[in-house]
C-alpha cells in the first residue's frame, strides 16, 4: 500500500463574509502533494495560496472542504501533525523587542523542543553573530533567515515556506534555494509557494498552478513544460523563402532573428515542407517552454505576484478581489 | 503545559513595555509612600507621654464617664455592637467615648489605620490596578500587532490551550507584580511609623497588609481583564478606548438619562468591599416604615453590607463574561 500524499485537500472552499459582501478566496481545491522533493504552489495574486496554506496550518478555518496532512485530517488532528511541519507563512512575525535568539528559545521551549537546535538553526540560516541582536534591528532578509531558522528547529518532515525568498540579496536568494534544493534532496518534503517563476523552475521537482482560488494545472515540471511546447526553431540559409515554403505546407510560422519558429506538433512536416521547397536546414530543435510562458498562459495574463491577506486581516493591502469564477 | 507556562512566563517578564509599567508603579507608589512620609510628623517620646497623660486626665472628667456610662448601658446608640461579652463592650466603649492620646499631640501623626482608612491606601490600589489592566492589554495587544501569535499557533496549535496559559501567565504576573509592590508599600509604612519611635500595632499592620493582598487580587483580575479583552478585540488601543468610554458612557448615562443602578451592582461599592473586606452601603427604607401598621417584619434598616466575596464574585463574572467570548473568538475566528 502507497504512503498517503503528505498534503491532500478535497473541495477545500473558503469564503470570506465583510461588509463589503462575500469574496471566494478558495473553492473546490482538489490539491496532493506526494512525499519528497520540492513543490511548487503557484498562483497570481489573490489566487488564494496564502489562504490554502493558512487553512492547513490552522490559521484560517474553512468554509467548506477537507485537508489533511501525513494523511490525518486537519485542523481536528493538527496538534498530531504539526510537530512534523515547518511553516512560514508571508512575511516573518517575531517579537521585535526579543533578540532573534530569544525569539526562537521561545518557541523552542512552547514546543518541548531541545535548545540546542537554536544554534544549529541559527548556523544553518547564516545569523550566527547576529542571533543576539534585537529583532527590530534585523533587515527583511535577516528576518526571512530568522523564520526559516524556526521552521528548522522542529527538523520537519514537510516544510511549508510562502515566499521565503523576499527581501533577500542574491547572495541570500542563492543560499534559501540550496537550503531548500539541499532539504528537498534529504527527504523533506517542500511546498515552496513562490512568485518568483524562474526559481521555482530550477527548484522544484513538481508544480501546482492555481488560479481564482482553483487549480488549474498540476504535476511535474518536466510534464508541464514538455506537454504545452510543440513551437519549433527552424534555422536556415534563406528565412523567407522557408517563411513562405512552410506556409504553403499549412504550418504557422513567424520570423524570429536570424531564424523562425513554427507551430507544429509534428516537427517531420517542418523538414518535408523544406526539403520539397529546396530549402536545407542548418538546425531544427523544438522550442522549450519557460514556466513562466505556461503560467501567463493558464493564468491569461493575471497579475503574478504574491497572495494578499483578507479584507477583514489588519494589515490587509485590499488588492486580489475577485469573484472566484474559473477562467 | 507547564512548559508553555514558563515561555509565556518568559514572554511577560522580557516584554519592554511590561517592565516599563512595572516601573511606573514602582514609582507611583514610591512617590505616595514619599508623599506620606514628608506630609506626616516624627513626635517625641516626650510628647507622647505629654498625650498620654492629658488623655488620661480628661478621661477622667465626669461628662466622659457619664457618657461612657451611657454607652455600656445602651451600646448601639453609640455605634458599638451589643451582642457581645460586657467586657468587651466597655472596651469598644471606651475605645468610641475617651479621649485618644492622638488628640493632644500637636503634630500630623502617621496613623496606619488612617492610611488604610481614609488615606493613600485607596490610591495605591487604583494605581496598581489601572498600571495592572495595561500590562494584561499591552501582553496580549503585543501577539496581534505583531502578528507573532500566528508564529506561535505554528508551534503550538491548540488555541484553548494557548490562551488559557497566557491569561493564567499574566494573573500570576500581576499577582507576583501587586503583592510586591503592595506589601513593600506598607511595609515601609510600618517602617517610617516603627522608626518614629511611635507605637506598632501588630494587628493594624496585617490589617493594612491584607488590604494590599486584596488589592492585589482586584489587580490581577483587572490585567486578567485587560488581557481578555484584548484577546476580543485584537488591540490594545481598542481595549483602553472600551473601558473610558464603559466609564464616560455610564457617568452620562446617570447624569443625562437618570438611569440608576442598585448600589449592590454599583462598581464603586462593589470595589470598595473587594478593597475593604466589606462595604456598608445606604438604602431607602420602605415608605410604610414608621408608619402606624407597618407590617412586623418589614426591614426598615438603612445599612447594608456588601461582602468580599460578594464583591470580588461581582468583577470575577465581568471578566468571566468577556473572558467567555474572548476565548470563544479566539477559538474560532482566524488568526492573520
Amino acid at each position: 500500500m502507497s504512503a498517503p500524499p503528505v498534503i491532500e485537500t478535497t473541495g477545500l472552499r473558503k469564503v470570506y463574509r465583510g461588509r463589503r459582501g462575500t469574496r471566494v478566496a478558495v473553492q473546490d481545491l482538489n490539491l496532493s502533494v506526494t512525499a519528497g522533493g520540492v513543490h511548487g504552489f503557484l498562483g497570481p495574486n489573490g489566487s488564494g495560496k496564502t489562504t490554502t496554506i493558512r487553512m492547513l496550518l490552522g490559521l484560517a478555518r474553512p468554509t467548506a472542504g477537507t485537508m489533511r496532512l501525513f494523511g490525518e485530517e486537519v485542523p481536528r488532528r493538527l496538534p498530531a501533525v504539526l510537530p512534523r511541519v515547518g511553516a512560514v507563512v508571508e512575511s516573518p512575525k517575531f517579537s521585535p523587542t526579543f533578540t532573534g535568539r530569544h525569539n526562537l528559545l521561545l518557541l523552542a521551549r512552547a514546543a518541548g523542543l531541545p535548545e540546542a537546535r537554536v544554534d544549529a538553526a541559527v548556523e544553518t540560516v547564516g545569523l550566527t553573530g547576529r542571533d543576539d541582536d534585537r529583532c527590530a534591528g534585523y533587515s527583511l532578509g535577516m528576518k526571512q533567515r530568522l523564520a526559516i531558522a524556526a521552521t528548522l528547529l522542529k527538523e520537519p518532515e514537510l516544510l511549508i515556506l510562502d515566499e521565503p525568498t523576499n527581501g533577500l540579496d542574491p547572495a541570500g536568494i542563492r543560499e534559501i534555494r540550496e537550503t531548500i534544493t539541499g532539504l528537498g534532496q534529504r527527504g523533506v518534503t517542500v511546498l515552496l509557494s513562490s512568485h518568483i517563476l524562474a526559481e521555482v523552475q530550477q527548484v522544484c521537482d513538481s508544480v501546482t498552478i492555481i488560479g481564482h482560488g482553483r487549480m488549474l494545472a498540476g504535476g511535474s515540471v518536466d510534464e508541464l513544460l514538455a506537454g504545452t511546447s510543440d513551437e519549433h526553431r527552424v534555422s536556415v540559409p534563406d528565412p523567407a523563402a522557408a517563411l513562405a515554403a512552410l506556409g504553403t505546407a499549412g504550418i504557422d510560422a513567424r520570423v524570429d532573428g536570424a531564424d523562425l519558429l513554427a507551430r507544429t506538433p509534428e516537427p517531420a512536416r517542418i523538414t518535408r515542407a523544406l526539403g520539397e521547397a529546396g530549402v536545407w536546414l542548418t538546425a531544427l530543435e523544438p522550442v522549450r517552454r519557460d514556466l513562466e510562458s505556461v503560467f501567463l498562459e493558464l493564468t491569461a495574463g493575471q497579475e503574478l505576484g504574491s497572495d494578499t491577506r483578507p479584507p477583514s486581516d489588519p494589515g490587509s493591502t485590499g488588492h486580489g478581489h475577485h469573484d472566484g469564477v474559473e477562467r | 503545559m507547564t512548559g508553555l507556562l514558563r515561555v509565556e512566563l518568559s514572554r511577560l517578564r522580557s516584554r519592554r513595555a511590561v517592565a516599563v509599567l512595572v516601573l511606573m508603579a514602582t514609582l507611583v507608589l514610591g512617590v505616595i509612600a514619599f508623599g506620606v512620609t514628608v506630609n506626616t510628623d516624627r513626635v517625641s517620646d516626650a510628647d507622647i507621654a505629654r498625650a498620654e497623660k492629658q488623655a488620661a486626665r480628661d478621661g477622667e472628667r465626669r461628662d466622659y464617664r457619664r457618657s461612657l456610662a451611657q454607652c455600656v448601658r445602651e451600646p448601639e446608640s453609640w455605634g458599638v455592637a451589643a451582642d457581645t461579652e460586657p467586657a468587651q463592650v466597655r472596651a469598644d466603649c471606651e475605645d468610641a467615648v475617651l479621649p485618644r492620646v492622638e488628640w493632644y499631640l500637636d503634630a500630623n501623626v502617621l496613623d496606619l489605620d488612617e492610611e488604610r482608612e481614609f488615606g493613600s491606601g485607596i490610591a495605591v490600589a487604583a494605581f496598581t490596578t489601572v498600571l495592572l489592566f495595561l500590562l494584561g492589554a499591552t501582553f496580549a495587544g503585543h501577539d496581534w500587532s505583531t502578528g507573532s501569535m500566528s508564529n506561535q499557533l505554528l508551534f503550538e496549535s491548540r488555541r484553548v490551550r494557548v490562551w488559557s496559559v497566557k491569561a493564567l501567565a499574566v494573573v500570576i504576573g500581576a499577582a507576583v507584580v501587586g503583592v510586591v509592590l503592595l506589601s513593600a508599600y506598607w511595609l515601609y509604612l510600618a517602617g517610617v511609623v516603627a522608626s518614629r519611635g511611635q507605637p506598632l500595632d501588630g494587628a493594624v499592620l496585617l490589617d493594612c497588609l491584607q488590604m494590599g493582598w486584596r488589592s492585589a487580587a482586584f489587580a490581577a483580575a483587572a490585567a486578567l481583564g485587560g488581557y481578555v479583552l484584548t484577546m476580543l478585540s485584537r488591540s490594545t488601543v481598542f481595549s483602553l478606548g472600551v473601558v473610558i468610554a464603559s466609564f464616560v458612557g455610564g457617568g452620562l448615562l446617570v447624569v443625562l438619562f437618570g438611569v440608576e443602578v442598585g448600589e449592590s451592582l454599583n462598581p464603586v461599592t462593589n470595589a470598595a468591599a473587594v478593597l475593604y473586606d466589606g462595604a456598608t452601603y445606604y438604602v431607602e427604607p420602605p415608605r410604610q416604615c414608621g408608619f402606624p401598621g407597618a407590617p412586623g417584619d418589614l426591614d426598615c434598616t438603612t445599612e447594608r453590607l456588601r461582602t468580599f466575596t460578594q464583591g470580588f464574585l461581582y468583577y470575577l463574572s465581568v471578566v468571566g463574561v468577556v473572558g467567555a467570548a474572548s476565548l470563544l473568538s479566539f477559538r474560532r475566528r482566524d488568526v492573520p
